[in-house]
């Protein structure tokens, strides 16, 4: 297990020490306070860095190794939950030991529990619904549902911080518990599920029903279709019952501000959505794309097209419904975020044609995703009271989304026809062999 | 019209580490042509260039007479292409996936698409994740064939079937060029299969051609040569003759027999001349480990 663990954190270290210092950086800011969670950026020392490995088949390499499920399962929840919290935490106290320096009083002990806690709740649950469900997308209602409540519930946790003080505080620290709970005992299952191990068997001796060719349009149509539905509802879905949450906590305050903040705040990890559920799917087809008579322009269109039609489509209806219902303050930030969110989402699509789904390509959709905020806290930092920030008028924003696009559209193109590099099936990294050998 | 269904003519690709080519490959119109190396010869890169993932550096491909940059999609609507590396677990259903690909070909065969749904036990309700290794190869297969292509590019389609399964895939190729009009192009290194069913062969080593022709004529051309002599030494470096090893004065070597390398070798002294013959499999490793030497 110890073996398990350490050849982790041995392949992670560097993200491990981006997102330390990262952490660090961001609660020296006055602005946010010690429980502060940086959704989803600590995840990628969690749920989300096992779950890149489990993709490349290490959950298979690992089973074949002298230890058991249930240590390779605990070995899991430890590097994903219980360590990186107390990284976490540890880098939120060198962050108030700097902050306070000097001053009488300031560092409160107790704050730093709680923010421990908050992370241990946090990342445990996050570890259940992530890497407890089937890989891939879902593939019935019931699995939708669960994925939908599983986002829904980690983006609501970034807002409602689990407590013992508020009655939502309340329900969210105990389903948190039961969760995290949950992750360290179904360790087991989630290991036979995770390593591949076939869930039906195809006998041969099956009954075949005759095949009746389906109805309707084939083609890119269908895949559009397909790709923009899902994704155009999980964005929906996941942003409308954000807009009810922060509508029904900040019942007494001003409502328009709660939900502006919500969109601006819960965006960003809809794009990630985006990317999970609209951008890598086609990059894991994209060799046999490559092969159907579609010209290389336009499937790059395609691919360009998807992802920003759908955070388009989602900032439109949003905008229009808290334009009708809280007036016309909320159009232009909400407008204003989401061009920028498909600018930025228009900009994976190559990165990923570039570079095939690896760890240096999600280590550069996370720089890309943090740029503004990396931006916003050095303003902040060098300028603490000088600088107001204005609203971005919506041309600069309309600007910036059409240059986008248009980069993305003319490099995906190139990059299609350039090699095959990108989506030719490689061999896995087998760093979890090196584990056997020592 | 054009007799060749692939003409490939000083293809170039660059890496950092490994050149393609130059290398010319001619497909004759209605074979199995079988695409034979080993790993990392060049043999996928080559396909993805036919297919235009990747861009060549010099050299021209032709399909059909297309050509692979400016005929993109003419060409990839009458050629089809087949491996075990596809993915389709997107598309969620066996019949999801079909009504994806059946979408961009209008010739598309379903009474053909069914019976081999049907030869394959692949069914609309399938879940392609849950499927086994061979039978996603078997459904690239289904996906391929169905559209009814002029050209069929399989590269390793063997790979994880076992012996009834790759006998099935093999007789719906069989099945599938018997009017003549069909071409198959097939990477493979199961090389006893290449042997049984492909009518031309191209061998390919470090990105260049070392042979290419009729299997039967290449088979027949060279033998494994036996023979004695004190001074073995003296027949290394002839054209068409290639030392494998050496047991003292008992020497054993890979002739071509059209090479004149027999005459040679007996005015030569050697003794006790014995010519055997080879497999595929045979040959492609004595041509590879002598490409290798040099």
């Amino acid at each position: 297990m110890k073996r398990i663990i350490f050849d982790h954190l041995k392949r992670w270290g560097l993200a491990w020490i981006a997102i330390g210092i990262f952490n660090c950086l961001i609660h020296i800011d006055h602005n946010k306070g010690t429980n502060y969670i940086n959704f989803p950026i600590v995840l990628w020392i969690s749920a989300f860095a096992l779950n890149f490995d489990l993709q490349r088949g290490s959950g298979r390499v690992l089973t074949t190794l002298p230890v058991t499920a249930i240590q390779i399962g605990r070995a899991w929840w430890i590097f994903s939950v219980a360590l990186p919290a107390l990284f976490l935490t540890a880098t939120c106290g060198l962050a108030m030991l700097i902050q306070f320096a000097g001053k009488a009083n300031g560092f409160q002990m107790g704050d730093l529990v709680v923010t421990g806690i908050t992370y241990v709740l946090y990342l445990g649950s996050f570890f259940y619904m992530f890497i407890d469900s089937s890989p891939g997308q879902p593939q019935n209602a019931v699995a939708w549902a669960r994925a939908v409540f599983g986002i829904g519930f980690i983006i609501g946790m970034t807002f409602v911080r689990p407590s013992f003080d508020t009655p939502q505080g309340i329900i969210f620290a105990l389903a948190a518990t039961v969760l995290t709970m949950t992750g360290w005992f179904r360790a087991e299952q989630m290991v036979v599920r995770r390593a591949g191990f076939k869930l039906v068997a195809n006998p041969s001796n099956k009954k075949l029903a005759p095949h009746k060719p389906q109805q309707g349009f084939g083609g890119l149509p269908y895949l559009v279709q397909r790709i923009l539905i899902q994704s155009t509802l999980i964005g929906l879905v996941l942003m409308t019952s954000m807009t009810l949450i922060m509508a029904y906590i900040f019942q007494g305050q001003n409502r328009t501000q709660a939900v502006v903040s919500m969109i601006q705040g819960g965006s960003t990890p809809y794009v990630f959505f985006i990317l999970i559920f609209a951008i890598v799917p086609i990059a894991f087809q994209l060799r046999f794309l490559r092969t159907l008579p579609v010209s290389s322009s336009a499937l790059a269109a395609t691919l360009v097209a998807l992802p920003v039609f759908s955070i388009i489509g989602v900032g439109v209806i949003i905008a229009t419904v808290g334009g009708l219902s809280l007036g016309e303050t909320v159009i232009l930030p909400t407008a204003n975020n989401f061009l920028i969110l498909g600018a930025k989402a228009a900009v994976i699509v190559p990165l990923i044609v570039w570079r095939g789904v690896d760890a240096l390509t999600y280590l550069l959709i996370f720089l890309l995703m943090i740029t503004d905020s990396f931006i916003s806290l050095g303003v902040t930092i060098v300028f603490p009271h000088s600088f107001n920030h204005p609203a971005n008028p919506w041309w600069s924003s309309v600007i910036i989304f059409l240059l986008f696009v248009a980069v993305a559209l003319a490099l995906t193109q190139r990059l299609l026809t350039k090699s095959s590099s990108a989506y030719r099936v490689r061999t896995m990294p087998a760093s979890a062999w090196s584990m056997a050998r020592r | 019209m054009n007799t060749n269904a692939i003409e490939i003519r000083g293809l170039v690709k660059n890496y950092p580490a490994f050149r393609l080519g130059p290398l010319d490959l001619t497909v004759p119109r209605g074979a199995i042509y079988g695409l034979i190396g080993p790993n990392g010869a060049g043999k996928t890169t080559v396909i993805d260039l036919i297919f235009g993932m990747g861009r060549n550096d010099a050299g021209t491909i032709h399909v059909l007479g297309l050509d692979h940059r400016t005929d993109e999609v003419a060409l990839k609507r009458c050629a089809a292409y087949v491996s075990p590396d596809l993915n389709f677990a997107v598309w969620g259903k066996v019949g999801k996936a079909i009504r994806f690909v059946r979408g961009f070909y209008p010739s598309w065969d379903d009474a053909y698409c069914a019976a081999l749904m049907k030869e394959f036990h692949l069914s609309d309700t399938d879940k392609i994740a849950t499927l086994s290794f061979g039978a996603k190869t078997k459904l690239s297969l289904l996906l391929a064939l169905s559209r009814r292509p002029e050209v069929l590019i399989l590269d390793e389609p063997t790979t994880g079937l076992d012996a009834i399964s790759k006998q099935q895939v093999f007789g719906e190729l069989l099945k599938a060029v018997e009017d003549g009009e069909r071409t198959v192009l097939i990477s493979s290194h199961g090389l006893s299969d290449i042997e049984r069913f492909a009518d031309h062969i191209g061998m390919i080593k470090n990105g260049k051609l070392l042979l290419e022709g009729r299997t039967d004529e290449i088979v027949d051309r060279f033998r494994l040569a036996e023979f004695f002599s004190d001074n073995g030494t003296q027949y290394q470096n002839r054209d068409g003759l290639i030392i494998l090893k050496h047991d003292e004065n008992r020497w054993h070597s890979l002739l071509d027999q059209n090479s004149g390398a027999l005459d040679w070798l007996q005015t030569r002294g050697a003794k006790e001349i014995s010519l055997t013959r080879l497999t595929l499999e045979d040959l492609f490793v004595a041509l590879a480990k002598d490409e290798e030497v040099k």
